[in-house]
């Protein structure tokens, strides 16, 4: 459906993109994760147009549209802050791209009455811009992109700027909208769990090259990468030596993975370890802290910190533990890439 | 600058705009174009009547005040802007001749003109004017003061702070009254010109830049709403101030000061080039016939150069011609205008 | 490749825009006053480099070049501090008679200077409501100066703040700003573009004031402009007075190029809203003392000139009454056909405001497009006509239109001569509302399947178009109100209504005077009409563009 090849974006001697390869399927959800400054609505800009890549290709639907001005390519665009014309009233944002298809008037109103009803703003056609409030207006910049029924949809952090309560009841209502008008999407965000919560899969990006693409599922479990593994929130990184029988040292100790023998940088999924009084890890606990319905645990194991979260009732700062490890929440990463650490948010 | 591009994309441009220009033609009916300043006026019969007679039409330009007609004519003369131009006077006219403007050019008309008027062979004098002094009477016996007999006066302390003049930079009546006291006092002796206006500047006269300001703004006298009595104006401003009065007066409110006045004489010329010489002359003898002549006083408010023309009553009755007005040679004036105008703002700006 | 060459009109159409106004101006503005300049620097035919030295050596001109770029700066400050309030009322705030005085300020803006010029000698002189003599100091300059520019910094800073979002000044006071605080810190820097725009047109009108300075100044006081003028048309020196126009044009482009960097960098993106949400009605009771303070002054200030003349024109023997306007047009002492004038006049000005609007236009686009690396040097010339001594830009059309068409003597050249002061007019109003437009809503548009052609069409232009009916307004007034170049033309004897009330006041007498007063009432009828119909165009809602 949608292909990209080789793309590389220059501003300057700055390289805003580097080498991205992506293959978004039809009618699939497409998240693209990475932190501000990453590359990401650039990417966006370019599929749509509103760049020139330096070199690549952009292909879809198998044909190759790198050269075509934006208004040729069947691509929608919502933009992070709604680029809603003030001039317009809603019915009018909604129909232009209609409008600009030379469609006729009665089925461009038809068409607006519906896409309108998609989002629950049938009410509102003839509000004028200025009396919205943000909600709304960002219902309406997503029915103006829906309206010409476009192959692709991309939308720029489409909830970026509303508040959290809304938000998350927001990507629910997207999530299936998205999926009855059944859309190609490429959705654009910095949140984690926005996407893991939309998309079919996740590309991360990463200073203008991508890291990483799978199913929300394998990224949270097969992250590749140091940084890819530290921007979904991991923090449990170290070194390992395995031998042949699968028992890896570690910083914290020894404990059996699924790993093949030799060297390794590992990260232990927040996930994976439990207390265990049978555990082969020995432990003091330095802090606790109660987020989102879990315990998190700071514990000091032969000098290093392991961070983990555990519905287990815990002792207090200062007690002795002794944890075990899920063998597969060890995961060897890649060291294709230089660590960083500064870069994120 | 002399671009061919440029010009062809003039051309075209202005076809489009479909505004053609309005050329001059060497056969069939002769229009003359007439350039004249601003302030001319002339009843639209009278210039039928010379049509009619003639069978040459009369295509009339305005061309802002006298020194930027002369300027343009100047500018223009490898491809004059009209056959005929009218209201230069003497201040100006050493300037047209020593550019060739005028093709000379002797009218039968001048018989019955004032040799005095007649200043060069390439121009035609038409009609004269003063500027002169002139008080509000109501104003001088206000404070039982008797109008001053003579340019001195004006600096006894009796008269401080009565004067109003305009500044000879920037407007024709003030240079005339600057030239006329240069030619009253003199530019040597005991007490030069520019002593003069040190005293007059030390009895507190106030300058204007233009005529309207001074006789509108700053005099007192008949239609003026200002506080002085005694301004630069012209000879004809009183029987104006009859003629417009509102309502109606049977005495002038305003008088003339026979002493120091400056007659500006307008002549008419054949431009240099023309392509209608004939109908040129045509209407410059038109300009000296009886008609035009009797026309010219209600309309421009200054005396007709054909003795012959009667003067319509208000002329007669509210002002009077000035017996020894100064007449300057426009060669002087021409020499000297710069340089007088510089030391007068030197004193005027610096006592 | 050019950046944003896919979504806006390409360089072909880029070019074009451009083309519209460097074709315009070459031809009927640099090309004529080369021609000119040229013209009388050679007229006996060697080239006169010693009107140059002349400039220096000569102290009175010296003189005037240091009050000329001193009084222009004291004026143009003094207008801002007095008519900021002026646009801050009439742009934020709603209340009864509000359109009514927006187009009343415009009035003094097309005065002919000798109208004012006259009525100020009385009020600025001893009897006057004073009591002090003003007449001949700079102060009279100074308070002419506010008077007749006042409409300038209102309507060019009001249009624009009429499209910042007041929330923007609410953030400010919820962060703990007071209200001039928010003010000085978050409106004052986001208007800087329009400020200056303003800033900018005043500064060139009074560098170039004529009128103003020759009748309230006096002697003591000259402006380079009235020393061009001096010595074209009193001297007859055309070589000296070419040199002082060269003289003026350099120091005019250095300000002007340090203004377009100002611009530069102070032009930022905002979210623009439409003008009728952003004027509320005065709720506390602090608004309405500001807005009542405002109003007051502006009718102190404003008004009693005003008022003055309207008096005057009313005044006659037998009372109160309509004489002189009976007499104008009835009348047979009239020395000019009142009715003609007003039709030439308003011709005149259509004929001129609609090429004004196009070349403005277009100049303004091509000015805003994001990529635009325009150098300033564009910019400037754009502006340069305002800062054009009268007498050249006349002058020069006599020149320069003799071939290969007799132009020199046509009508049209009077509309032209409006047109040409009239752009830059335009191009500043239009100029921060488009910088300020977000590139982000073309770019929508592109998306959403809008040609460059149609993004110009269904964007650029609507947005751009309630600030260009403020240009619109002004191109009107420039020519209902232009008499300095219209006299330096040479012309078919068709009086416009400012020549007409000169030549009326070129006479003495009272019918004269009333008269000319009550012509000069009638411009102001005609262009308060003007500027109210124009405007209640540009404060229609959105969605009816």
């Amino acid at each position: 459906m949608l292909k990209i090849t080789n793309l590389s974006l220059y501003f300057g001697n700055h390289p805003a993109l580097q080498e991205v390869g992506l293959r978004v399927g039809k009618g699939e959800v497409m998240s693209v994760l990475g932190p501000s400054g990453s590359g990401k609505s650039t990417l966006l800009r370019v599929i749509a147009g509103l760049e020139n890549p330096s070199t690549g290709q952009v292909l879809l639907e198998g044909r190759d549209i790198t050269s075509l001005p934006p208004h040729r390519r069947p691509v929608g665009l919502m933009f992070q802050d709604y680029a809603l014309f003030p001039h317009l009233n809603v019915a009018r944002n909604v129909a232009f791209g209609l409008r600009m298809q030379k469609m006729e008037a009665a089925d461009i109103r038809r068409r607006v009455e519906k896409v309108l009803s998609w989002v629950d703003l049938s009410g509102l056609a003839d509000r004028s811009i200025g009396s919205l409030s943000g909600g709304e207006m960002q219902r309406v910049a997503l029915a103006r992109s829906l309206a010409p029924e476009p192959a692709l949809i991309m939308l720029d952090e489409p909830v970026g700027a509303l508040d959290r309560a809304l938000r998350t009841r927001l990507v629910a209502d997207l999530s299936v909208l998205i999926r009855r008008v059944g859309v190609t999407v490429l959705y654009v965000t910095h949140d984690q769990d926005e996407a893991f919560n939309i998309a079919d899969r996740v590309a991360i990006l990463h200073q203008g090259r991508i890291r990483q693409v799978s199913t929300p599922d394998r990224l949270w479990k097969q992250p590749r990468t140091e940084f890819v593994a530290r921007f979904l929130g991991f923090e449990n990184f170290g070194d390992a030596e395995v031998d042949e029988n699968g028992i890896a040292t570690l910083p914290w100790g020894k404990t059996p993975t699924l790993l093949t023998a030799g060297r390794h940088r590992i990260v232990i999924r927040p996930d994976g370890v439990r207390l265990d009084p049978d555990g082969n890890l020995n432990g003091q606990i330095k802090s606790t802290r109660f987020v989102a319905g879990r315990n998190r645990l700071e514990v000091a194991c032969q000098g290093s910190f392991l961070t983990f979260e555990t519905d287990q009732t815990t002792p207090g700062p200062a007690a002795d533990v002794r944890l075990s490890i899920d063998p597969a929440a060890i995961v060897s990463l890649e060291e294709s890439y230089p660590r960083e650490r500064d870069d994120l948010p | 600058m002399r671009k061919t591009g440029i010009r062809a994309l003039m051309v075209g441009l202005l076809l489009i705009a479909g505004c053609g220009g309005s050329g001059s033609e060497d056969t069939g009916p002769t229009t003359v174009r007439l350039v004249t300043h601003d302030s001319f006026e002339i009843s639209d019969e009278i210039l039928a009547a010379f049509e009619e007679e003639t069978g040459h039409t009369v295509e009339r330009l305005s061309a802002g005040d006298a020194g930027t007609m002369v300027n343009q004519a100047i500018l223009t003369k490898d491809n004059p802007i009209a056959d005929v131009m009218f209201g230069i006077d003497n201040t100006f006219l050493g300037r047209a001749l020593e550019e060739d403007l005028f093709e000379e050019y002797r009218s039968p008309g001048l018989d019955n003109v004032p040799a005095s008027l007649q200043l060069d062979p390439r121009v035609t004098p038409i009609d004269f004017g003063d500027v002169c002094l002139n008080y509000d009477v109501a104003g001088l016996s206000e404070r039982d003061l008797p109008p001053p007999t003579t340019l001195r006066d004006l600096t006894k302390p009796e008269y401080s702070g009565l004067l109003v003049v305009e500044h000879p930079g920037t407007s024709s009546p003030g240079l005339a009254f600057l030239m006329s006291t240069v030619a009253v006092f003199g530019e040597e002796g005991d007490y030069p010109w520019q002593s003069f206006w040190s005293d007059l500047v030390a009895n507190d006269v106030l300058v204007t830049a233009g005529w309207e300001d001074a006789y509108y703004g700053a005099f007192s006298g008949g239609a003026g709403e200002g506080d002085r009595p005694i301004v630069v104006s012209y000879a004809s401003s009183p029987p104006a101030e009859v003629i417009y009065a509102d309502p109606p007066v049977s005495e002038a409110p305003t008088r003339v000061i026979q002493d120091g006045c400056f007659r500006q004489i307008e002549f008419a010329g054949v431009m240099s080039g023309t392509p209608v010489p004939e109908a040129a002359r045509d209407l410059i003898d038109f300009m000296l016939s009886l008609p035009f002549q009797e026309d010219i006083p209600l309309n421009m408010f200054v005396f007709p150069a054909n003795q012959e023309a009667q003067l319509p009553d208000e002329f007669v009755n509210y002002t009077e011609v000035p017996a020894s007005p100064v007449l300057m040679q426009p060669e002087i004036i021409d020499a000297n205008r710069s340089r007088w105008i510089e030391e007068w703002i030197e004193i005027v700006a610096t006592s | 490749m050019d950046r944003d060459s896919r979504y806006l009109l390409g360089g072909g159409a880029a070019r074009l825009l451009a083309a519209i106004p460097a074709v315009f101006l070459t031809l009927f503005f640099l090309y004529p006053m080369v021609r000119v300049l040229w013209r009388s620097l050679t007229l006996d035919g060697s080239l006169h480099l010693g009107a140059f030295t002349e400039i220096v050596i000569k102290g009175s001109l010296r003189q005037a070049a240091w009050f000329t770029i001193w009084q222009a700066l004291v004026s143009t400050l003094a207008t801002l501090v007095f008519a900021l309030p002026g646009a801050y009322v009439l742009a934020r705030f709603r209340f009864p008679g509000r359109g009514l005085i927006r187009a009343a300020i415009t009035v003094p803006f097309v005065l002919p200077t000798v109208v004012v010029g006259t009525a100020y000698l009385v009020l600025l002189g001893p009897n006057g409501p004073l009591g002090i003599d003003l007449r001949q100091t700079a102060w009279a300059i100074l308070i002419a100066h506010v008077f007749f520019n006042y409409a300038v910094v209102v309507r060019v800073v009001g249009s624009f703040w009429e499209l910042i979002d007041p929330k923007l000044e609410d953030a400010a006071r919820v962060l703990g700003a007071t209200g001039f605080q928010a003010f000085r810190t978050v409106t004052l820097p986001l208007l800087l573009p329009a400020i200056s725009a303003a800033a900018s047109i005043v500064f060139l009108f009074t560098f170039t004031s004529f009128g103003v300075v020759l009748i309230l100044g006096g002697f003591g006081y000259a402006t380079i402009e009235v020393a061009v003028w001096r010595e074209a048309t009193i001297n007859l020196d055309l070589a000296t007075s070419a040199a002082l126009a060269v003289f003026q044009l350099v120091v005019v482009s250095l300000a002007l190029s340090a203004y377009t960097r100002l611009q530069h960098r102070y032009a930022r993106h905002l979210p623009l809203r439409p003008s009728a949400e952003v004027a509320r009605r005065p709720s506390t009771i602090g608004q309405r003392l500001v807005i009542g303070g405002t109003l007051i002054s502006m009718a102190v200030y404003l008004g009693i000139p005003i008022i003055t003349l309207v008096a005057r024109s009313l005044n006659t023997s037998s009372g109160i009454g309509l004489t002189h306007f009976l007499g104008l047009f009835g009348g047979e002492t009239s020395v000019v056909s009142p009715s003609e004038a007003i039709f030439n006049s308003i011709w005149f000005a259509s004929v001129a405001a609609l090429p004004a609007l196009v070349v403005g236009m277009a100049a303004a686009l091509f000015l805003t497009r994001p990529s635009g690396r325009v150098g300033s040097g564009f910019d400037t010339l754009l502006m340069l006509p305002l800062g054009t001594s009268a007498v050249t830009i006349g002058f020069g059309f006599l020149v320069a239109f003799g071939w290969p068409v007799d132009l020199r003597t046509s009508a049209w050249l009077i509309p032209l001569a409006h047109t040409v002061v009239a752009v830059p007019f335009v191009i500043r109003t239009v100029t921060p509302v488009l910088r300020s437009a977000q590139p982000r809503l073309m770019e929508a548009a592109a998306v959403l399947g809008a040609s460059p052609r149609q993004v110009f069409q269904e964007i650029q232009l609507p947005i751009v178009s309630r600030a260009a009916l403020v240009g619109a307004g002004f191109a009107l007034a420039v020519s209902l109100g232009e008499f300095g170049a219209t006299a330096f033309l040479v012309r078919p004897d068709r009086p416009t209504i400012p020549t007409a009330i000169f030549r009326l006041l070129g006479q003495p007498g009272a019918t004269n005077l009333g008269q000319a007063m009550a012509l000069s009432v009638i411009l102001m009828i005609i262009i308060t009409l003007v500027i109210l119909a124009v405007d209640s165009h540009r404060t229609r809602g959105p969605g009816e563009i």
